[in-house]
């Protein structure tokens, strides 16, 4: 038996800094180990801080799904505070992380994840190949230049989602505009009509450009369908307010084992740190989590925590929302996740135009500016482009006393628990069959189906 | 607790360079054709400061010839690019999101003029090689290339709390070991970003890992530009980068504080729309105030030097246009200040609404 380990570090293509580490048995991943590698500390600069100021600097976890954090901030905030926000609100709310939605994936499709099955790609060609684009193993089913007018076609529909953010919004990465207590932009009949404009256009290349090309990757390389399974149960803790109090993704959770839809309990919400580089203590509710970075640990490879759902390791994101919307293709692997992120990011094109349609012109979606409360507790629970994501909140004397923020790859790219469980990643990569371990392709086409956010990871 | 799983000794394995696409025999000078092809095929012209033969056809526009300007009829042969290095440190990726967002000029424009050597989140290939190939390219380009870094450098005893990858034999770089390095080797360095430049976010109080801005890691002399904003308008990102490309360093206009004119020349104050209601006194008293200044609710126009109202972003709005006050994003002292943060970071300040 060959017994080998293999290091891919940095991981390239992905949101923020992550280290693989794969035990190969004859040309099989036997286990592997996902580590992210860049701590900043906002759970600690949290504290002290004005609540009302997490919406924009938890934006700052990540500049690539900024609004999802915004959106989670006030709505712990507003929990806290025990107020609701207008329906000019949750519009506003809704098209501003649409366009952060829509604007994620196809960054993700094209950029992040196509090369690894098409080379020479202009922004990844331009430098490193030395041949117009290839698919892997020649394999063919579509026009190559057309597939490249979609690659440079998808930055045109990215602008037109920030020209909607940012005309709600005021900029994106990093929105203004979303508050607590609802939203800044006043809708004036021209910037009613531009953001008509803008969602037509967006919905138009998801349509005609974004779904056939991952319709075409899904029937290429259709044995990616099950490779990279996580054979974990999944989680959403739903997300996009309806006007009736409903959700556009549902809520829910499926256990590994499969069976019915359960209702989420975020009581059983912990975050383990067996594995990982910090003060060790028993896994924590985050509403009571603890943050104390200690680097010199031997016994721990991450700089994430592990969120855990009632002990078990959860997969979330597209597929997750996906499984639990009855909506989900019946497998489960690399492919499934790239149809699941494409199908929403249709269903969420779709929408603009209705949400750009009710809104009411004039209408303020901000109508009393909150001060914060003297003391109080909330709890933010959304879904961002990568699956689950929630923030724990404790006032106390008006400020911040307690921040916790678990983000999708808290989930998905967790390290081990105190019982040795690996996070969904890691468990994706079992019983991978890698052809060249100094070429783990395979490898990376399963990382990046995850589309992993490390920075928000770790935080 | 169950132990560890054993992974052997976690060596370092590098990842070959080839993912297996044999070479077809194409020169460099082919890549660099096609890449202007294909950008044709989107429609796209370069228009930031150059000029192109306008070509209907992918064969036409690959072979013109690019007009630089004070580089009259120069051809761009792979070698003309502007060779950068960019290393995402301890990061949000917003800087390489807003830059692939950018409007005027259009990303898809202006990355045929630039010679990439190292991006993390565009680049195709991963693992230990990556970072072998970049330190063997910082070494045969130095003093020739420009190092961009966005984000914060953990310094001293935390600085394995960010570790950017692996170089051969196992050893595992910090963002302190690799900036250091490349930085003596630069031609000249882009702070980009606030917290390159001043230490923004990732710094603020009571920074738990020792997130260090760019200029701790500066050797003496060595010029360094800052382009802050969190993020900075693409705009202010491109023009830096092609003004080093056309007119070469010394075509950088800069203040005392290494930041690009005309963008950070004045204030957000300066060219805010709102000016009129502020020199009449009238205040909104919350954020959502369609018409009035939004000084009384903790605007920071007039401490942060930058011009997003005249830029507008996403080519169409700005914080202030959406009824929210300026955060001072761009400003030193964002979000707290800092004893070395300077003049305006003493008054450009958390708290946000106040």
């Amino acid at each position: 038996m060959t017994n080998e380990v293999v290091t891919i570090d940095p991981v390239s293509r992905i949101e923020g800094h992550l280290r693989i580490d794969l035990d190969i048995r004859d040309g099989v991943v036997f286990q592997a180990l996902s580590s992210g590698t860049s701590f900043r500390g906002f759970e600690v600069f949290l504290r002290g801080r004005d609540p009302r100021e997490a919406a924009h600097i938890t934006q700052r976890i990540c500049g690539v799904c900024p609004v999802p954090h915004a959106r989670c901030a006030t709505a712990a905030f507003e929990q806290a505070a025990g107020i609701s926000v207008n329906n000019q609100a949750r519009l506003i709310r809704n098209l501003i992380e649409a366009a952060n939605f829509i604007d994620s994936h196809l960054l993700h499709f094209y950029v992040l994840a196509l090369p690894d099955f098409v080379a020479g790609l202009p922004a990844a060609g331009n430098w490193s190949r030395t041949a117009a684009p290839k698919i892997w193993d020649a394999r063919g089913g579509i026009d190559m230049d057309s597939l490249v007018k979609h690659y440079l076609g998808h930055l045109q529909a990215r602008r037109d989602c920030l020209g909607i953010a940012s005309l709600l919004g005021g900029k994106l990465p990093h929105v203004v505009g979303i508050v607590a207590g609802g939203a800044t932009a006043s809708v004036t009949a021209d910037v009613k009509s531009t953001l008509a404009d803008l969602a037509a256009k967006v919905r138009s290349f998801v349509e005609s450009s974004y779904l056939g090309d991952v319709d075409w990757l899904n029937q290429t390389f259709a044995e990616y369908r099950d490779i990279g399974a996580s054979q974990c149960g999944f989680l959403c803790y739903g997300g996009y307010p309806e006007a009736d109090g409903s959700k556009l993704f549902a809520s829910g959770v499926v256990s590994a084992s499969g069976g019915s839809i359960r209702a989420l309990e975020p009581a059983l919400i912990t975050e383990s740190v067996a594995r990982s580089r910090f003060e060790y203590a028993a896994p924590l509710n985050p509403a009571s989590g603890q943050t104390n970075l200690e680097l010199a640990r031997q016994d721990a490879y991450s700089l994430a925590k592990a969120a855990r759902l009632d002990g078990a390791p959860m997969e979330v994101g597209p597929l997750a929302r996906a499984v639990v919307g009855n909506r989900a293709p019946n497998y489960r692997g690399v492919m499934a996740r790239h149809a699941a992120r494409a199908t929403e990011a249709g269903i969420l094109a779709a929408r603009l135009t209705e949400w750009v349609t009710s809104l009411e012109v004039g209408a303020s979606a901000c109508p009393k500016f909150p001060m914060p409360p003297v003391s109080g507790t909330g709890i933010g629970l959304v879904e961002a482009p990568r699956g689950a994501l929630g923030h724990w909140l404790t006032i106390s004397d008006s400020v911040i006393d307690r921040y916790q923020v678990i983000s999708p790859t808290t989930w998905n790219g967790s390290p081990r628990d105190e019982r040795a469980q690996p996070g969904p990643l890691e468990k994706s990569l079992e019983g991978v069959v890698v052809k060249d371990k100094d070429d783990p392709i395979e490898v990376l086409r399963i990382v990046h189906s995850f589309d992993p956010c490390l920075q928000c990871a770790v935080h | 607790m169950k132990p560890l799983p054993v992974l052997g000794d976690r060596k370092s394995r590098g990842l070959s360079t080839d993912q297996g696409f044999p070479a077809s025999g194409c020169t460099r000078r082919d890549v660099i054709k096609y890449a202007f092809g294909a950008f044709a095929l989107a429609g796209a012209g370069i228009n930031v400061g150059c000029s192109s033969r306008q070509g209907s056809g992918n064969e036409q526009t690959a072979d013109s010839e690019f007009e630089l300007s004070g580089r009259p009829k120069a051809t761009l042969d792979p070698d003309s690019r502007l060779p950068i290095v960019w290393i995402e440190a301890g990061v949000c990726t917003g800087c390489a999101v807003t830059l692939l967002g950018s409007t005027d000029p259009t990303i898809e424009s202006v990355l045929p003029l630039l010679r990439l050597e190292f991006q993390e989140t565009l680049m195709d290939r991963s693992g230990a090689s990556e970072m072998d190939r970049l330190l063997a390219t910082s070494s045969e380009l130095a003093n020739k290339y420009l190092f961009v870094i966005d984000g914060t450098i953990p310094a001293g005893p935390t600085a394995h709390a960010t570790t950017l990858g692996m170089a051969a034999r196992d050893y595992e770089l910090t963002a302190q070991d690799l900036v250091t390095q490349l930085a003596q080797r630069a031609a000249a360095i882009v702070a980009l970003g606030t917290c390159a430049s001043f230490g923004g976010i990732n710094a603020a109080k009571p920074n738990p890992a020792n997130h260090r801005p760019l200029a701790d890691f500066v050797p003496p002399g060595k010029p360094l530009i800052r382009i802050p904003g969190c993020p900075p308008h693409p705009a202010w990102i491109l023009e830096t980068l092609t003004t080093v490309l056309t007119k070469g360093l010394p075509g950088l206009v800069l203040d005392e504080l290494g930041r690009p004119l005309p963008a950070f020349g004045g204030t957000i104050h300066d060219v805010c729309l709102r000016r009129s209601a502020y020199e009449a006194g009238e205040f909104a008293e919350s954020p959502g105030d369609p018409v009035r200044c939004l000084m009384a609710v903790g605007c920071k126009g007039p401490m942060t030097h930058a011009d997003c109202p005249k830029r507008l972003w996403g080519g169409r709005s700005s914080c202030i246009q959406a009824n929210h006050p300026c955060i001072g994003c761009a400003a030193p002292g964002f979000p707290d200040a800092r004893e070395d943060a300077g003049v305006e970071g003493k008054t450009a300040t958390s708290p946000i609404y106040s």
